[in-house]
């Protein structure tokens, strides 16, 4: 190597030990990633996810705005919704006060940029640490930052996703953390905090998966017991502070989750070819498909290669990750499935999209890529060849920046963009509203009944969109009810009634809401007062126990992290290696436990219904059930059956069957009901999940269960239509489960006969009724 | 070149990576704040409103009908793909008369709060159940 060379190697080396150079050098690729995205600020972005989500940020930026208040309830959305309950909003995280300086849609692609520059900078000090080059980890920086999923997320408004960008500085602190520093510990806690505040619907869990595996990694690394020993006390106390940090979060997610369980059945997978697609495939500037999605740029695998041929051990444990990850992305197109090992657990059993792992699988590709290039730059000087190869490895990372800008510039291409809409000024009522189109009602100032979330939001369906006032005497000849203030947290309504009344709001119920007079409950999901006789102002106030206890546990945490990091600062000892900081870090949890101890609040229970609203739990089986008796060879009832006399006027027939549970039942585990046509065909019912709502392994043990489903006939065939009804394991190997009568003798064909209805000669579908 | 030089030098460096990114943040920022949409010139007419809520009412039972043909049994679902169609006659109707999109949606929500709306007709949705499957 010429000395000219040399000399610029160090001083490139030098300049990116620089925080100031590195972050002016994101910070001019993330405008140049953003450039689009910061010409359409303003704009709505028209896709339907855009609309829900979106419609999240902007109530909460309206309520700080035009009421002062803190975006806690949202009545904009679902008949009314606990915001911070919510795991996909984002008002909770700091960025709000952006949405809240420049508005929700302009505050939008300046997040992005942020997150891009936070993205490549953590990275780099996560990378920098592990493979021992300074130019080696900023080379590689972009190579993660231009992740095209980022991309992807911001056109479909899925803008929380860009919290994937986060997980190396969670890397990073969690090996801080092990080394004993609270710095670490900070970090930690900060970037979950603000995951989980973000709507890291998948960002959270999977960091918290990859920050276990770097924590085996750091231990592992350490020496001598007695380190390792300082380093279980320090991370301990870093999860009880990341625990207390997040839980201004993580309670009111915890509460509205125990009281509206989410189900995610199905077996998604991808085949190796097309992981590979969306691994390694330039994603097209229009349309929607999955090629590109997760793109990481094919030039930069020579230095991947480089890095696992030269890497030795730096890069055995990104390559063993990376290589987990895609297994992961395969769902359960792989076999064994990984995917289904860790939906098995708590909180990941609502994962839906196992290509997602292709995100930290490319995190890891770049830390390879990180490991090539510290390889090469640190054999530069010894031969004029490995000069260039260390050269020639540098125009790879700038070239794969190029193509990756290239395939997040074409991403971002995908956003439909359109006006912002009107505004209206008018007082706040619902609407039926319409979920493709939410961000438009906001503008007019109404709530959107109609609500397209993917977890079931508790809902009353006495919710109305037609109302002449939405706050209203139950019995209009008790008095009169007026609006006199109304803000999002806080409702104010004169009162006059001449004897006792329940006052009802058109907004949903939830425990949060209290009231300066009377009683407030819930009447069918609704919000309710009851009240005695005569005038009064009633003032309604959302004041969550969640919310407002796990903030006070948030800021104790952070008090005690402060005075973690000045015990440490003042004695000189690492007080975070000890079971002093656990204490610390316990405290504001144990303040929390008495916070909900205190404060009585009622307790949301959750409302099980089957698709067409009725009950999926009966106390006995109703008087027109027939009786069936049938066991499995899984521990599983059906009781009884209720057959329509045919099918009703718009040709569905509208079955229920009673079940019960006795014991566990595998996952696999699910009903196919087979409706026989008179002339020798087959209809389809089938559902492994019961009510829509449980698997039967989740189901409660030893309650009738009431499974209501309909069947749109295809023609009306005259004559007899029989009902077999049988379990399978439709998730598994599709193999029925043996039937068998109360005295346990086998059922042919595992089919058990339910009953029939018929279609008589005139008894015909009429196509022109509107009824249901 | 004497260390102090030197030093001198990676500080200026150092100065001029910290203008840099504010410049960055400059230009990000001023892009996002500055950029503009045009919005159609064009508003509902009291009279349109009035006559589109109404266009809205009457095709309402036609559209319920095929929800629920759609998804018997599940009134989510049904509610949901009801909006999907009162979307695309939204979105059509405002592109063929040149207004905003919430004018339109504005025009619907005025008629269904100007009296009780009964069946076949809903001033109402189904409390979200999000179907389990997706694959």
């Amino acid at each position: 190597m010429t000395a000219s060379a040399s000399r610029l190697l160090r001083a490139a080396h030098h300049a990116a030990s620089l925080t100031s150079v590195r972050l002016a050098l994101f910070g001019l690729i993330a405008l140049a990633a953003c450039w689009r995205p910061l010409e359409q600020a303003g704009g709505m972005n028209d896709f339907r996810d855009a609309h829900l989500l979106h419609s999240y940020e902007d109530a909460g930026t309206r309520t700080v705005q035009r009421y002062g208040q803190l975006p806690l309830w949202n009545p904009w959305s679902c008949g009314g919704q606990y915001a911070l309950g919510s795991p996909q909003t984002r008002v909770s995280a700091p960025t709000m006060v952006l949405s809240a300086l420049v508005g929700a849609r302009r505050a939008e692609p300046l997040v992005l940029w942020a997150f891009l520059v936070l993205g490549m900078e953590g990275f780099f000090r996560y990378a920098r640490r592990r493979v021992g080059s300074t130019l080696g980890a900023l080379l590689a920086a972009p190579l993660f930052g231009l992740t095209s999923f980022t991309a992807l997320a911001w056109s479909i408004g899925w803008l929380n996703f860009a919290g994937f960008l986060l997980m190396p500085w969670l890397l990073w602190g969690a090996r801080r953390s092990a080394e004993g520093k609270v710095s670490g510990a900070a970090v930690v806690a900060a970037v979950f905090a603000l995951l989980l505040g973000f709507g890291g619907t998948y960002p959270v869990p999977m960091g918290a998966l990859f920050v276990a595996l770097e924590t085996g990694r750091t231990l592992y690394g350490l020496r001598g017991t007695r380190r390792r020993v300082e380093a279980l006390w320090s991370l301990g106390a870093t999860a009880l502070f990341t625990l207390g940090a997040c839980a201004y979060r993580l309670w009111p997610l915890v509460e509205t989750m125990r009281s509206s369980p989410r189900v995610m059945a199905g077996t998604p997978g991808n085949a190796f070819p097309a992981l590979m697609e969306m691994l390694l495939q330039l994603p097209a500037r229009g349309g929607y498909s999955d090629r590109g999605n997760f793109f990481f740029a094919p030039v930069a695998l020579a230095l991947v290669v480089v890095g696992l041929v030269l890497g030795k051990r730096r890069a055995l444990f990104p390559a063993v990750v990376a290589g987990l990850s895609v297994w992961m992305a395969a769902g359960y197109a792989a076999s064994p499935s990984l995917f289904a090992g860790l939906r098995a657990l708590p909180i990941f059993e609502t994962f839906r999209y196992p290509e997602r792992f292709l995100v930290p699988a490319g995190l890891f590709l770049a830390e390879l890529a990180a490991v090539g290039l510290a390889v090469l730059l640190a054999r530069s000087g010894r031969r004029p060849w490995e000069a260039w190869a260390a050269a020639l490895a540098c125009g790879l990372a700038l070239a794969g920046w190029g193509v990756e800008w290239r395939a997040f510039d074409n991403l971002t291409r995908w956003s439909q963009m359109v006006p912002m809409p009107a505004e209206h000024d008018q007082p706040f009522a619902q609407a039926r509203g319409n979920r493709w189109e939410q961000g438009h009602f906001l503008a007019l100032n109404r709530g959107s009944i109609a609500c397209g979330e993917a977890w079931p939001v508790p809902m009353s369906d006495k919710l109305r969109g037609d109302l002449p006032q939405e706050e209203y005497l139950e019995d209009a000849s008790a008095g009169s009810a007026r609006r006199a203030e109304w803000t999002p947290n806080r409702v104010t309504v004169d009162v006059d009634t001449t004897r006792p009344a329940v006052l009802l709001v058109n907004q949903n119920w939830h425990p949060g809401w209290k009231v300066s007079e009377g009683d407030v409950f819930s009447r069918d999901g609704l919000l309710a007062v009851h009240l005695p006789e005569g005038r009064r102002q009633v003032v309604l106030r959302f004041v969550p126990r969640s919310g407002l206890g796990g903030a006070l546990v948030t800021a104790l945490t952070w008090a005690g992290l402060a005075f973690v990091a000045w015990s440490t600062w003042r004695s000189g000892k690492r007080l975070l290696t000890g079971p002093g900081a656990l204490g610390v870090a316990a405290v504001p949890l144990v303040a929390g436990v008495l916070v909900a101890q205190v404060w009585h609040e009622p307790v949301a229970t959750p409302r099980f219904g089957n698709p067409d609203g009725s009950p999926l739990t009966v106390p006995e089986l109703p008087a027109g059930a027939l009786p069936v008796s049938a066991r499995f060879d899984v521990p599983v009832e059906l009781v009884a059956t209720q057959l329509p006399p045919g099918p009703d006027a718009e040709g569905l027939a509208h079955l229920v069957l009673y079940w019960r549970v006795t014991g566990p039942v595998p996952r696999s585990v699910g009903v196919f009901v087979h409706v026989m046509t008179p002339d020798g065909g087959r209809v389809g019912g089938d559902h492994s999940v019961v009510g829509g709502t449980w698997f039967f392994g989740d189901a409660p043990r030893g309650v009738l269960l009431r499974d209501a489903f309909s069947i749109a006939l295809p023609q009306a065939t005259r004559g007899e239509w029989k009902v077999l009804v049988g379990l399978w394991h439709e998730g598994g190997d599709q193999s029925r489960v043996t039937a068998r009568t109360l005295e346990g003798q086998e059922i042919p064909d595992s089919r058990v006969p339910v009953g029939a209805f018929s279609i008589p000669p005139r008894d015909r579908v009429d196509e022109s009724s509107a009824q249901p | 070149m004497t260390m102090t030089t030197t030093r001198a030098r990676w500080r200026r460096v150092a100065l001029a990576g910290w203008l840099a990114f504010a410049a960055c943040v400059t230009v990000a920022v001023v892009r996002a704040t500055t950029a503009h949409f045009p919005q159609p010139s064009r508003r509902l007419s009291d009279a349109e409103r009035v006559e589109l809520g109404r266009v809205a009412a009457h095709v309402e039972p036609a559209w319920r009908e095929r929800n629920r043909r759609s998804f018997p049994g599940d009134h989510w679902s049904q509610d949901d793909d009801f909006g999907a169609y009162e979307r695309q006659w939204v979105l059509g109707e405002a592109y063929r008369r040149g207004v905003p999109v919430t004018d339109v949606f504005g025009a619907v929500d005025a008629e269904l709060h100007s009296a009780p709306v009964s069946p076949p007709r809903k001033a109402t949705a189904s409390p979200c159940k999000p179907r389990p499957f997706y694959d």
